[in-house]
């Protein structure tokens, strides 16, 4: 009735995620994703996250979100064929601000110079404020017991599993210490922990800015010109009509360009995407 | 074997050391399955003790005739430490000489431990804690009638069951149990107050609230437990469920195979997966949680008209990545440990506080 074995989702902070460089292969299936291993010496292949949805974008076969935690970005994307979980029409019913949390999959991808992550959703829901909180606080215990870990093998070369269970650790934060002093001797742990010293809570983007975004789109769209895509000097001049700041446009503009919202067809005329 | 070999005392043992030689007693012995690249490899493991005390050790290579209770003789066995206890280590270097006929007193030493850190890895314990829900039973043993006594124990980590044979449990008692006997009944550790026992009055060192666990803490099934975690998942049969009205069995089809003929009637039954971050635990809930949290009026007639559909969109939107306290029991179920769920809330800014409280201290 219950399928027992499960893998288990990390809920870490972006921050951990954002510095990981090493991935191991996965020796149990053949064609299986590789496990990322973070500076904590976490391995990671499911991650259950918290936060706010700082970007959106949806094209014809895939959505993509960005998730803000207070400490980085993760990158959320989905397709419309993907089985029975969260595909591109699900991701597409949330909205830039919306505070949501989400398990899913991590992909890795890129070189030995740097390596991104996005993650294959199975779970997404809105959470509230007390889930926002009850997350962040969890996140960052696990990641303090794991830096205190980190800090007693760290002490003494001959550390080991055993030394560490019998200072209190647990076999799991063991293991992950053991880990991270292997693979990243060297990572600025004490960063980490100042950003994280205060549970890290996400910012929503203002309103203004949001507004502002939503209305030059409908104005690019309502003003085409046949196809050649809306002009600069329009844009900029409804802009000032609406009582927007002028010297925000060109920013709100690069941004709905690097979302994915908006391109520039020919010079300085822009069409939606 | 040489009889000048020097035997050392268990009590001596007290650091890492080798080619070690002892005369003790099997006082525990279990054996568990090693899965390796060569396949599955047996190795055993338990406790052993002499005049002087016990120690617990593992074996790589142990004859399967040996029993608790007998005395043997080990040379050339090792010492380690182990979860910051000394462990006597068995291999294939060693020898062991089983010593028929002979007995030993045993003294024996018992470490205090926390309800919730209880295993039968180690079967005698000291615990503190107060006693609560006490039944008397008579029973008939060896042609005499006897009086059995029944209830919980409970410290700030957890509860077990305790059956008493010997010494009369009183309602409420605060109590320190010297050399308790843990074992394993219907997927749930219990506590054995024996002849052997020492029960005494004692002032508990600490308070009774909510016993807040991480799940990958929890390693027994042991009861009273509470959990802040998010549910991940739902299972996919949750609902309604048809039970006999005679025995209470589920049954699958619309009659029970024992009591064909005496109807059925529909109760309520969840099963989900819940993770606090340190681990995952697939609970079950019945009737009375679930009407609780669903909002649903504690009806007969209620729960006889809901169907399967609208029970799981319930749990859908109510449960499903939500952030929840559960309260309840572990039990063991083929060698895993599931909860069952007794009440589920959702998280309150007191519950969070709660919680934030108990990961401070943890982290200071
Ligand atoms: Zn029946």
């Amino acid at each position: 009735m219950i399928s027992q074995k499960r893998e288990i989702s990390n809920w870490i902070f972006a921050l951990e995620l954002r510095d990981s460089k090493i991935t191991e292969k996965n020796e149990e299936w053949a064609n299986a994703k590789p496990i990322v291993i973070t500076p904590l010496g976490t391995r990671v292949r499911r991650v259950l996250i918290n936060g706010i949805i700082s970007q959106k974008s949806v094209q014809d076969e895939m959505a993509k979100l960005t998730i803000s935690d207070g400490t980085g970005n993760f990158y959320l994307s989905a397709f419309n064929n993907d089985f029975n979980r969260p595909g591109k029409d699900e991701l597409n019913e949330f909205q830039i601000n919306d505070s949501v949390l989400v398990m899913g999959r991590l992909n890795s991808f890129g070189n030995e110079d740097k390596i991104y992550f996005s993650i294959s959703p199975e779970l997404i829901q809105k959470s509230d404020d007390i889930l926002q909180k009850f997350w962040s606080s969890r996140a960052r215990y696990i990641a303090i017991r794991k830096i205190y870990a980190i800090r007693e093998a760290g002490k003494d070369p001959e550390s080991s599993r055993e030394s560490l269970v019998n200072k209190g650790y647990s076999l799991y934060e063991a293991d992950c210490a053991l880990r991270s002093l292997k693979n990243y001797p060297d990572y600025d742990i004490q960063n980490f922990e100042r950003v994280i010293a205060s549970s890290p809570a996400p910012e929503k983007k203002d309103d203004e800015e949001l507004r502002m975004k939503e209305a030059i789109i409908n104005y690019i769209k309502q003003n085409d010109d046949n196809g050649k895509g809306c002009r600069y000097e329009d844009i900029s001049a409804a802009s000032k009509l609406l009582g927007f700041e002028e010297n925000k446009v060109d920013e709100i503009l690069n941004q709905l360009g690097s979302d994915g919202e908006i391109y520039e067809a020919s010079l300085k005329r822009y069409r939606v995407i | 074997m040489s009889t000048k070999q020097n035997f050392l005392k268990i009590s001596s043992i007290d650091s890492v050391s080798s080619d070690m030689a002892l005369i003790a007693k099997i006082l525990s012995l279990q054996k568990k399955a090693l899965k390796n690249d060569k396949g599955e490899s047996m190795y055993y493991y338990g406790i052993l003790g002499d005049e002087t005390g016990t120690i617990p050790f593992t074996a790589w290579t142990f004859s399967s005739s040996l029993r608790v209770g007998d005395v043997i003789e080990i040379e050339h066995a090792s010492s380690r430490e182990y979860n910051g206890t000394i462990r006597l280590n068995i291999d294939a270097r060693s020898q062991v000489v089983m010593k028929p006929g002979t007995d030993m007193e045993v003294k024996r030493s018992y470490s205090e431990k926390k309800i919730r850190d209880l295993s039968l890895k180690e079967p005698f314990v000291t615990v503190k804690g107060k006693i609560s829900g006490v039944i008397e039973k008579e029973k008939e043993k060896n042609g005499e009638m006897i009086t059995l006594y029944y209830g919980n124990l409970e410290d700030d980590t957890a509860v077990i069951r305790v059956t008493s044979f010997s010494r009369k449990l009183e309602e409420g008692e605060t109590v320190k149990i010297v050399g308790a006997k843990v074992s394993e009944y219907n997927g749930r550790l219990r506590l054995t107050i024996s002849d052997k026992t020492q029960v005494e009055h004692a002032d508990l060192d600490f308070k009774i609230g909510i016993r807040l666990s991480n799940i990958s803490d929890v390693k027994s099934p042991i009861s009273g437990v509470s959990l802040a975690a998010v549910i991940v998942n739902i299972g996919a049969k949750s609902g309604v469920i048809k039970r006999c009205k005679t025995c209470n069995r589920k049954i699958d089809d619309d009659f029970c195979e024992e009591h064909p003929d005496d109807g059925f009637y529909k109760d309520l039954f969840a099963y989900f997966t819940a993770e606090d971050g340190t681990g995952y635990v697939h609970c079950t809930s019945g009737k009375s949680s679930l009407e609780e949290i669903l909002g649903l009026t504690p009806d007969p007639l209620e729960t006889q008209n809901i169907t399967s559909n609208q029970v799981m969109k319930k749990l859908n939107e109510t449960l499903l990545g939500k952030p929840v306290v559960i309260s309840g029991d572990f039990v063991k179920n083929n060698d895993s440990l599931t909860f069952r769920a007794r009440t589920i809330k959702q998280m309150s800014e007191d519950d969070l506080r709660i919680v934030q409280m108990f990961e401070a201290e943890e982290i200071i």
